[in-house]
């Protein structure tokens, strides 16, 4: 099927998103009645260093980001949602507790619930409540999309994976100014990355990816979202790429895209915006 | 970028080879229904073959290494054991039985600690000053156990990619963090029941490239690379060029490539220093 390219702002080819995933310990600290603290400090390595080495550079690099906190480390970590959103950076909703089966485990009330109890959180520290909407990893209810916009309020969600470009969610009547912005496996550095030997993580055990290969994977991808016009939406994770060799993956990366002088790379909430705008 | 830990002679970084003398223990833990011939040979090739050749390769590059000695294997292997120890390695401890601190009570583990440290002492003569917990989890009590033995260092947390101290009443240890990124049972080995999935066996010259990318970031941002290789999974003809390649690196950049107990005691110097 031909399809029009789609024109970005400033005459761009593609729109680049970082989404930032700040999981810290809420992947790892549960269940509660089986502990493991060693594991646990895998996520914390992504507060302890991470956090602060992606944003020197990303601010190196100019290169917006979404950061997506769970209410928990929001609340356990005050300081590092401060300096995120003091830079201009997004600051995103994922959960509380990164609940992993936030929509099957509980009513929609609870839920509804835990959305409030992490704005509560993000208004006390930086004044001002998330616009955007990542679910965290469990699937959700056929309706519960159309609560983040109706009820909550929330401007955009990148929570879907069918797409390449943003658009407008519609619930039976037609095109809402709720916009989606799609994300895909193969930009996701968990799927290649994560490891933990015992218990094992994932739950195959796979081997942890060859870097060279995964840099080429993304690189192939830059080029087929540039070529088409599309929405490059990225899952990044401290913990998983802000440790010192894939930091300097990612570093690979942002330069081999900023070598293009027409692509657009922007926030979340700057991209639903402007598609609201526009599309 | 600024350096937040000044290492010794001006060396830009620090580096750790640390290799974890397994043996057929790990596969036993894993499962005891892997307490059979062909399981057990596999970790048995370690202190066989492997040892050997590893040993060679750290001469060869003039590096000392830190071996952590699970104390059953320090039983049944003295003389690879007491090799290691009198060719200048450092012997740390490893567990007793290469046994999974998550499934022990805190008594449980306070014998394996010290029945792994009667062991290393009674062939080696010197107590063990550094601990690595077995592969596997940990309790919310492990940390202040460990403590009670007056470990000088510990290197099984994942938090940090500098050491850093943890302190509890008058007990200052230095942790020396590690990453499942640099170590070669995750990549390459293969039995019955690991890993989980079944999946293949890593790509060499793939996982050599991680551990060279990460080697490389390590020095450029002036951090504490640790290495883990078991001498089970590395210690074949076909894989020992991957050691020979990082240790060749190691030595031509200038990194301080030192035992866990130099660096720890390096560690609470300079702490000291700092606070006068």
């Amino acid at each position: 099927m031909k399809k029009e390219n789609i024109k970005w702002p400033n005459g761009a080819k593609c729109a680049v998103l970082f989404t930032i995933h700040v999981d810290g310990e809420s992947l790892y600290n549960r269940p509660e009645e089986t502990p493991t603290p060693r594991r646990v400090t895998y996520g914390r390595y992504g507060i302890v260093r991470s956090v602060d080495r992606l944003l020197e550079l990303t601010q190196k690099k100019n290169v917006p980001c979404s950061y997506f906190i769970p209410g928990q480390i929001a609340q356990r970590y005050p300081e590092m949602v401060k300096k995120i959103d003091s830079l201009g950076y997004e600051i995103g909703f994922h959960g509380f507790d990164h609940e992993d089966a936030m929509y099957t485990d509980r009513s929609t009330e609870e839920w509804i619930n835990v959305v409030e109890r992490a704005q509560s959180v993000f208004e006390s520290i930086i004044g001002k409540r998330a616009v955007g909407y990542v679910a965290t990893s469990s699937d959700f209810q056929m309706d519960a999309p159309e609560i983040w916009y109706e009820r909550l309020g929330f401007l955009y969600s990148s929570s879907m994976r069918g797409d390449d470009r943003p658009y407008r969610w519609d619930f039976g009547k037609g095109e809402t100014d709720f916009i989606e912005i799609p994300a895909r496996w193969e930009l996701d550095d968990y799927p290649y990355f994560c490891y933990n030997y015992n218990p094992p993580q994932r739950r195959g055990q796979a081997r942890i990816a060859s870097y060279q290969g995964v840099l080429s994977n993304w690189k192939h991808e830059f080029d087929g979202y540039y070529n088409q016009g599309g929405c490059m939406c990225w899952m990044l994770h401290p913990q998983i790429s802000g440790i010192p060799g894939r930091s300097q993956l990612l570093e690979e990366m942002i330069d081999y895209m900023k070598n293009r002088p027409d692509v657009w790379f922007a926030t979340g909430k700057e991209i639903a915006e402007w598609w609201k705008a526009n599309y | 970028m600024k350096r937040e830990v000044q290492w010794p002679e001006n060396y830009q970084s620090a580096a750790m080879v640390s290799i974890m003398l397994d043996c057929e223990f790990i596969w036993l833990d894993m499962d005891p229904l892997y307490d059979t011939p062909k399981h057990r040979s596999m970790g048995e090739y370690g202190p066989k073959r492997g040892v050997d050749n590893i040993l060679t390769a750290l001469d060869d590059y003039h590096i000392k290494a830190t071996f952590f000695v699970p104390g059953i294997a320090a039983e049944k292997y003295p003389d690879t054991v007491l090799k290691i120890a009198e060719s200048g390695h450092e012997i740390a401890l490893h567990g007793y039985a290469h046994e999974n601190f998550a499934h022990l009570s805190p008594d449980e583990q306070r014998e394996a600690i010290q029945k792994g440290i009667n062991a290393i002492e009674k062939l080696t003569g010197k107590k063990p000053v550094g601990f690595r917990l077995p592969e596997g989890d940990c309790t919310p009590e492990t940390f202040d156990i460990i403590k009670e033995f007056d470990f000088l260092y510990d290197s099984s947390l994942f938090d940090n990619d500098i050491p850093y101290f943890i302190e509890n009443g008058k007990h200052k240890m230095t942790e020396i963090p590690m990453r499942w990124e640099m170590v070669d049972f995750t990549y390459l080995a293969w039995g019955g029941i690991f890993p989980a999935g079944a999946c293949r066996v890593a790509v060499y010259d793939d996982v050599l490239d991680n551990w060279l990318r990460e080697l490389n970031a390590f020095y450029d941002m002036g951090l504490c690379y640790v290495i883990t290789w078991t001498p089970q999974t590395i210690g074949s003809p076909g894989r020992m060029f991957m050691v020979e390649k990082v240790l060749e690196q190691m030595t031509r950049k200038n990194i301080w490539v030192s035992t866990g107990e130099e660096i720890a005691r390096y560690m609470l110097n300079q702490g000291k220093e700092n606070k006068v």
